[in-house]
This record gives C-alpha cells, structure tokens and sequence, in this order.
C-alpha cells in the first residue's frame, strides 16, 4: 500500500467512524482500527494527530463534495443553466449529507472552526472554476471574468448553506434567481 | 420589564428585548412612572456593561474576555455583570451582539429614508453597511483573528436569522422604490447576502465601504438584477410589477 493509499484510508476510515459513533466519541485508535493500520501507522501519516487528522478529514470530504458537485453539473450548457444545477443539486447534496447534519447538530462549532480553514481553498477552486465557465459566455460590456466569478462564488456559496427565504427544490424559484440576483448584471442579453 | 431566556440564540430578541425600553420611554410607554424610571435606570447599566463587553472584544477577542474584564471596563463591580446577566459570559455576547446590530440596522433605515431612487437606496444600504462593518472594532477582531467566533452567524441556518431580519428591513424601508414588498424584501436579503459574504471573503481592490467602489458594484451586479424584475434604476417607484415567467437567456 502506498503513502497516499494508507492516507486515503486514514480518511475514509475516520469519516466513518465519525459518522457511527460520533466527533468526540473518536479516537486515534478507533480510526487505525476501522482503517486496519497501526497506530504508529497512524501517526507517522498524521503527525499532527487528532487535530491534524480531523482538519485533513474535513479538508478531505469538502474536496470530495466538490468533486461529486462538479461531475453532477459538468455537462450543463452554459453557466446559467450550470449555476441553476448547481444550487439545486448541491443544496440537496448537502441537507441529505447525513454526516454534515449530524456533525452539525452534535459538535457545530468544531465543524466550522475547521470549515473555517478549508473555506479560502473552497472559494478559490469555486472562483477559478467558474472564472473558466465564463469564458464561453457573451458578457456585458465592461465585466470582468474574474471579478463576475467572485461575486457569483459568494452569492453561489451564501444560497448553498442559506437558503433563507428561497426554496431551492422549487425549479421555477431557481431560474429566476440566477436570471435575477446571478446573472442579470454579468450576461450580455442573447 | 423582564429580559426572557438568552438560550435562544443571537438573534431571538429584537423585539422584546434591550430596545423595548427605549421604544416604551419614547412612546411613553403604557406602564407607571415608577416602572419606566426602573427600566431606565437598570437600561442604562445594561448598556454599559454591553458597551463594555463590545469595548473588550475589540481588544481580545471572545476567547479571551472574561467578565472581569467586562466589569472592569464598565466601572462597576462583577457581581452586578453576573446579576445583569444571569447566563454569564455567552448570554452577556449574545445580548451585545443582538444590541450592535439593532443600532446598525437602526442607523441604515436612517440613512436610507430619503433615497431619491432604489440605486441612491442600494448604494447606502450596501456602502452604509460595509462601512459599519469595516469599522466596527470588535467584528473586525473577529473576523482577522477569531473567524470561528463569528461562523456560526454567518453559516448554514445560522445565517438564517440575520437574512430574515434583512428581508424584514427591507420590506420596510426599500418597499416604497420597488415593485411591491415581496421584491423589497428580497432586496433586503440580497443585499445582506453580499454585504456579509464580501466582509468574510474579502476581495482585493474591492472596498464596499468606499463609495466610488460600492457604486461601481452596484450598477454592474444588482441594479441590473433588480429591472430584470421590479424596474428601471432611477426610476421612481411604483407601477412596475413582477412578470410571472423570466425569459430564458
């Protein structure tokens, strides 16, 4: 087994342990045990420990999300229809993420101290993504790519976690939103 | 008048809490005079100790103050700090921070009453806004050293309360320069959804507190969004409503 499969390993097993029996209820051993590894094992992938193990986990399982977020709405044509797929799929993703809700409800503040660290990465990959989806559009005159991008990340990222008044399952609620608040400012009219 | 349980949440008690008496002693309220005299004097102490509070945040941050320190920086003594706040040093934070934003939201209804037109009221909303923040000693403590003290405001449902109170704003100031309340309100949120992403993420070279900045921002991304819907910027309000069905682009 190589160092990146232990690690991967590491991960996995440690998002499962945390998902059975809980944040706080896992220990180093447990997760060496759930991955098979000894914990000197352990130890030498994860120098940092517990903490260095959790931040890595988290780190691990956004990447993941935006991963799976990213193949769901890849084929989409055109950035409207790809930003409308992508809050309606990645909402869903994220209230049925049975790990995220139950970390969210059980140990909130440690989960978004570590959200926290990961967010400027999210954001970044977020940016560029879109900044290169925009590039196949007919912009208004005036609009930087790169500017558009970041503003659709942090709107896009705000509706993900809170939706607040809007009803991101109702298709018609979603295409008016991106017509409107996403959109309407940064595509030149067809 | 009695404080009810702090275990709600930040946001639970804008409308019965601190500002109720100022609301009860500018309307001259409908309780005797002995009683308002009570509740302005027990205000005034609780106002201090929450200005205190602010005060020690904006020095060291949530972790580190101790209600000591809060009673120190109020001038009185700390059993009067654990008499006021019976739910200690969370209940004490949760309370100032409720306070700050019930004067901010207070001052930009101010500065918003008056807006010739909805790009006048978008850009005070926004540059107003991003300017309390920018400013504000203690959140900017927080968001440069303590993030995860601020993330449960500004995260998943946690940010639920602020956008509510937003769109609430929003009905009730911005109403009268768009379509009707459902797109003021709307409005509200939006705004609050970009004003509270841009002060957490910041981006370089873009200061909403700056007025030339903020105006630019303005007209490209919202203005645009809101005569997609509600009407033309600069357009005084009223007649414009919302069409049905949007266009696919």
């Amino acid at each position: 087994m190589t160092g990146a499969d232990t690690r991967t390993r590491l991960l996995e097993a440690a998002l499962a342990c945390i998902e059975r029996d809980g944040l706080s209820n896992t220990s180093l051993e447990d997760v060496a045990v759930e991955a098979g590894v000894s914990r000197a094992t352990l130890y030498r992938t994860f120098p940092g420990g517990r903490e260095q193990l959790l931040s890595d986990t988290v780190a691990f399982e956004v990447g993941r999300f935006l991963v799976r977020l990213e193949a769901a709405v890849r084929d989409e044509q055109g950035i409207a229809a790809l930003l409308r797929a992508a809050l309606a799929v990645g909402h869903a993703a994220m209230e049925e993420h049975t790990l995220l809700q139950q970390v969210l409800s059980t140990d909130r503040d440690v989960i978004l101290r570590e959200l926290v660290q990961t967010g400027p990465v999210m954001v970044a990959a977020i940016e560029a993504y879109l900044a290169e989806r925009l590039a196949g559009e007919t912009l208004h005159a005036g609009v930087d790519r790169e500017d558009a991008a970041r503003y659709l990340t942090r709107l896009f990222l705000s509706y993900l976690g809170s939706p607040a008044s809007w009803d991101l399952h109702d298709p018609v609620a979603v295409e008016r939103l991106v017509a409107t608040q996403f959109l309407a400012g940064i595509l030149a009219p067809a | 008048m009695r404080r009810t349980s702090h275990r709600e949440g930040l946001f639970s008690e804008t409308k019965n809490g601190l500002l109720s008496h100022e609301i009860l002693a500018v309307s001259g309220g409908d309780g005797g005079v002995t009683a308002l005299a009570t509740d302005i004097r027990s205000s005034t102490a609780t106002a201090r100790i929450l200005d205190a509070a602010v005060v020690c945040v904006g020095r060291w941050g949530v972790a580190k103050t101790t209600l000591d320190d809060v009673a120190r920086q109020a001038g009185c003594s700390r059993a009067t700090v654990y008499r006021t706040f019976p739910g200690g040093k969370d209940a004490l934070l949760a309370e100032a921070g409720v306070r700050e934003l019930t004067q901010a939201f207070a001052e930009l209804a101010a500065r918003v009453r008056g807006s010739a037109c909805i790009e006048d009221a978008v850009l005070v909303v926004v540059r107003e806004a991003s300017s309390a923040i920018a400013g504000h000693a203690a959140l900017q403590y927080l968001l440069t050293h303590e993030p995860q003290a601020i993330a449960p405001y500004v995260s998943f449902d946690g940010l639920n309360p602020l956008l509510a109170w937003a769109g609430s704003f929003g009905r009730a100031h911005l109403s009268p320069l768009v379509a009707d309340e459902v797109a003021a309100a709307e409005l509200g949120e939006w705004l609050a959804r970009i004003v509270v992403s841009y002060a957490c993420d910041p981006v370089e070279g873009v200061d909403l507190a700056d007025e030339a900045t903020a105006r630019r921002f303005v007209r490209r991304y919202v203005l645009p969004g809101l005569s997609a819907v509600a009407i033309e910027p600069g357009r005084p309000a009223g007649t414009a409503s919302i069409p049905t069905t949007i266009t696919e682009e």
